[in-house]
């Protein structure tokens, strides 16, 4: 092999490593500016925020998800060379602190509130809920609505949606075998 | 599904109903392709009254979430994947810039 050809492959092979960084962009490291646990009113939760410019845009996760799943970066990339996204992992979830009760949306929004205040993230700020997401979002919108200039619900659970779940079961008007009640109390089990 | 993160939901959804809407905050509802469950079909016999009542639940609630705002609009993903952002980022990114150049 000539030195013009071994030249050839191994610039082939640099472009390669290239492009492969490139096309994984956001499963590198992003630039952080804030990370870690962060007082949240008597309890720390854990807050990643990426990017800088006003308004900051607020991840809340779905179910039993959480920020720090992972599920954001290819958003996170994108977004927040435009402006500051923060992802967030709620109480008892991912890298925050455990609770000994069970808590609220209210509970949530206010604890999301003396967090974002804790890290120096200023209003306004727009929303994103993801699935039961739409939760928190419309419970922090109402607690504080001078601080929300936009909202965006993903696939959100619609409202009244565990009502339903929970008014799902009336003994008066039909019969349920014992597996479909026991299904129902582990759903709505804490 | 188990919940593990110890949410008190017969608490939030009372909550939920005294809070405001979004007025005319500028709201983008991202549904995920084919996500709007369609209950024509009755469930047979089996059940039929709490058929109903759920079907009727959720065909009011999906109402409901059209008229959060006077200034909304819906659209769809290019996924049927629950977790939008992360299978479809780029309308994620599309309807974050949208919004962003509302205000």
């Amino acid at each position: 092999m000539s030195k013009i050809q071994i030249l050839s492959v191994n610039s082939k092979i640099w472009l390669l490593t290239f492009l492969i960084g490139i096309s994984n962009g956001y499963a590198g490291e992003l630039n952080k500016d804030i990370i870690g646990r962060f007082d949240a009113g008597g309890i720390k939760l854990h807050i990643e925020c990426y990017g800088s410019k006003s308004p900051s845009i607020i991840v809340h996760s779905g179910f039993n998800g959480y920020g720090s799943e992972g599920h954001w970066g290819a958003v996170i990339e994108k977004i927040s060379q435009k402006n500051r996204i923060c992802i967030y992992d709620r109480a008892h979830l991912g890298k925050s602190d455990k609770l000994s009760k069970a808590n609220t949306v209210n509970d949530t929004s206010k604890q999301l509130h003396t967090l974002l205040k804790s890290v120096d993230v200023k209003p306004p700020y727009i929303m994103i809920g993801h699935s039961y997401g739409s939760y928190p979002v419309r419970a922090y919108n109402h607690l504080y609505p001078a601080d929300v200039v936009g909202i965006l619900l993903i696939d959100p659970s619609q409202y009244g949606q565990w009502s339903n779940r929970i008014g799902k079961w009336k003994p008066e008007t039909e019969k349920y075998n014992k597996s479909q009640e026991a299904d129902r109390l582990e759903e709505l089990s804490y | 599904m188990k919940n593990i993160a110890l949410y008190d939901l017969k608490a939030n959804e009372k909550i939920l109903n005294e809070t405001n809407a979004f007025r005319d905050t500028p709201f983008v509802l991202l549904w995920a392709k084919d996500g709007i469950w369609n209950p024509g079909v009755d469930h047979g016999e089996d059940h039929k009254m709490v058929w109903n009542r759920m079907k009727n639940m959720y065909i009011k609630s999906i109402a409901d979430m059209n008229t959060l705002s006077s200034n909304m609009k819906v659209e769809f993903s290019r996924t049927t994947e629950h977790n939008v952002h992360f299978y479809d980022p780029e309308t994620v990114i599309e309807q974050l810039n949208y919004l962003l150049n509302q205000l």
